[in-house]
């Protein structure tokens, strides 16, 4: 029986269709729940919207997902970019520069991260907590108790202009190819079922491990432009959730939480739009935000867990 | 002359669990006297906040020790320490009991917590980093939804002033201290925590319950940070009840003085006493920073920027060390190979 389940835990083809079947039964009992007002055409358009940030991120974070390596930092990360990408527009006014330095620092400090695994040998697991800290002080340090607004015409403007989504689409088709049709994704993908074997095939781990936070990076940067051009302002709150949500985005979009073969792109997507369903559906229901919190964790932790063979030892990898 | 030699290693032990606090002591107190014109510690209460201060970032390395040492990184404990607090809070007022039992009843929350995290980590066994954000939603969630959000307030709560006395503080301290060396040092649950961060698996084949082990270290971690929990609001007055993973931070502050604690310390002298030179010296350094009226936000900075810092020299301590012994072994490799070629 034990290893009947196994099996079934183990086909691919139940990993990649255990998700969008929860996310269609979860948005089928919130439908009937709502009386079919979460179906309606402006609240799917919302939820989209909502997704979009968390989408860009985390599939930016499957690159170092897929390698073993849990980043922690990432919400962080966004939050400082987004506010240094809104100081640059307020000093300058130029869209296409905010873009770029948006882009630039969200690659740098995660290269920073990565180097100082990579290059000076710290492990990752010490590195991303301490970034967390780090950038987080850093964004309050430049914020303090202020606030940087862009005018409400050039973020309603990009809105308007479907700016979001071009965006999320252009670097998902991007991630896509790079993951999962390059050798550059196998080999993230092969660091992930086993380092040491990877590192005897050939390759230099340390290189790929470079530029998969880089490609993070990028997915950071981008997210940072999503966070001002849906908010318009940035405060010491931003994205305060952003890394909960994409580290659970990630996890209930059918990835391995040890990475490695079962990593996909797509996760990113199909987490984050199911925990917005989850988020959404609840309040309508009129669940309470500290409830949802505890479901959010029951659910991920349960999918957790359904969505991977039990090993017969602890994990031991880092993190 | 054997005893002679034991006193003279408790000496040495005690001279280097000094020497950190000291050195930091008398840095700060040059450049603040230097710049500012006055001292570090204007009054008796400046020692006490050191105190109470350390105490504080102690428990919370010593929590953060019993799991981070062996690559387990639990996220929840943030969560734990925030839940156990306010519900152990709240249940000594519900009963109409004194300071004490504060500590008592959060203590008893944290054991429950780290237990409860502990069990589903050995039986789900999943990665600790991504079980923690799991569990630190639902604990976070507790924290909040049994006090309305409203957290636990011990200010002008009868019989809870014994809780900010430094004395108390002092004690449960040393009792803390005293705990985890004994716990760590003394004990079989101490040798088989080794085994277990040396190698699962021969751990495992000499006979160690591993799971047991590990599930023992998230209870007493749990207990810890819970410790810390009651200071820390007895402290400043309150808890407040966080939700969004945002109660990690303050667990997460104090990494430093786990670090320089257990893996630079511990080389010299007992983690336990390594871990709590390192809070003292920490302390003495933010206090050193706000006497320069450096904010929160800048003082964070400097101190992960000195955490980093401190990361990549333990990372490479032995990078030259080793490199000359690689050259050296080469250059014999090579002696030889002419040797031979020779005859």
């Amino acid at each position: 029986m034990k290893e009947k389940l196994n099996r079934i835990v183990e086909n691919r083809w139940f990993n990649r269709l255990l998700t969008p079947a929860i996310l269609v039964l979860v948005a089928l009992f919130f439908t009937v729940a709502t009386g079919g007002r979460f179906a309606t055409p402006r609240n799917l358009q919302l939820m989209i919207d909502q997704a979009l940030i968390v989408a860009t991120v985390a599939t930016g974070a499957v690159f170092i997902f897929a390698t073993g390596n849990v980043n922690i930092s990432m919400g962080a990360a966004t939050a400082l970019i987004a506010t240094i990408a809104a100081k640059a527009y307020v000093a300058t006014e130029s869209i296409p520069l905010m873009f770029v330095i948006a882009i630039v620092a969200g690659a740098i400090v995660l290269a920073i991260t990565a180097l100082l695994s990579t290059a000076l040998h710290v492990r990752v697991l010490y590195i991303t907590v301490v970034m967390m800290t780090l950038l987080s002080s850093l964004q309050k340090g430049i914020l303090g108790s202020s606030t940087v607004s862009l005018p409400y015409a050039v973020y309603s403007g990009m809105k308007n202009a479907g700016l979001p989504y071009i965006i999320f689409i252009a670097f998902f088709i991007l991630c896509l190819v790079m993951f999962h049709f390059t050798s550059f994704g196998r080999k993230l993908r092969y660091i992930g079922i086993n380092d040491t074997c990877a590192e005897l095939t050939g390759f230099k781990k340390s290189r790929y491990l470079f530029w998969g936070f880089v490609v993070a990076g990028v997915g950071v940067g981008l997210g940072a432009i999503l966070t001002i051009i849906r908010a318009g302002s940035i405060s010491t709150d931003t994205a305060s959730s952003l890394n909960m949500d994409c580290m659970l985005a990630i996890v209930l979009g059918g990835m391995s939480a040890f990475g490695g073969s079962r990593s996909y792109t797509w996760s990113a997507i199909l987490g984050a739009v199911l925990v917005t369903v989850l988020n959404t559906g609840l309040q309508m229901m009129g669940v309470s935000s500290t409830i949802i919190q505890a479901i959010r964790g029951i659910i991920f932790i349960v999918l957790l867990v359904m969505s991977q063979k039990r090993p017969n030892g602890l994990p031991s990898r880092d993190g | 002359m054997k005893r002679t030699s034991k006193g003279v290693k408790i000496l040495k032990s005690v001279g280097i669990a000094l020497a950190l606090p000291i050195i930091m002591y008398v840095i700060m107190e040059l450049l603040v006297y230097a710049t500012q014109g006055k001292h570090l510690f204007n009054s008796i209460l400046d020692i006490r906040n050191l105190i109470r201060g350390a105490g504080i970032s102690a428990a919370v390395a010593f929590a953060l020790s019993m799991n981070l040492t062996s690559g387990r990184m639990d996220l929840s404990l943030g969560a734990q320490r925030v839940a156990g607090t306010i519900l152990g809070g709240l249940l000594a007022q519900v009963l109409g009991l004194s300071g004490i039992w504060y500590l008592v009843f959060a203590v008893i929350f944290g054991i429950l917590f780290g237990a409860l995290v502990g069990t589903a980590f050995v039986t789900l066994r999943v990665p600790p980093m991504v079980l923690g954000i799991g569990m630190a939603c639902i604990l976070e969630c507790l924290g909040f939804a049994t006090s309305g959000g409203i957290g636990l307030r011990i200010v002008g709560m009868p019989g809870t002033e014994i809780l900010s006395n430094a004395t108390f503080t002092i004690v449960v301290i040393a009792i803390m201290v005293v705990f985890m060396l004994f716990l760590m040092t003394y004990t079989r649950f101490s040798y088989n925590f080794r085994a277990v961060r040396g190698s699962q698996q021969i751990a495992r084949n000499s006979g160690i319950n591993v799971f047991l082990n590990v599930a023992i270290c998230y209870t007493v971690a749990g207990a810890l940070v819970c410790v810390s929990g009651i200071l820390d609001s007895a402290f400043s007055g309150s808890m407040n009840a966080s939700m969004g993973l945002t109660s990690n931070g303050s667990v997460m502050a104090n990494m430093f003085a786990m670090m320089i604690g257990c893996t630079f310390l511990a080389r010299y002298i007992n983690q336990a006493v390594g871990v709590l030179s390192a809070a003292v010296a920490l302390r003495i350094f933010a206090m050193g920073l706000t006497a320069f009226n450096v904010s929160d936000a800048v003082s964070s900075c400097i101190n992960m920027a000195l955490f980093i810092a401190f990361l990549v020299w333990q990372a490479n301590s032995n990078v030259l060390k080793q490199r000359k012994y690689d050259q050296a072994r080469i250059a014999q490799a090579q002696e030889m190979k002419r040797q031979r070629a020779a005859a």
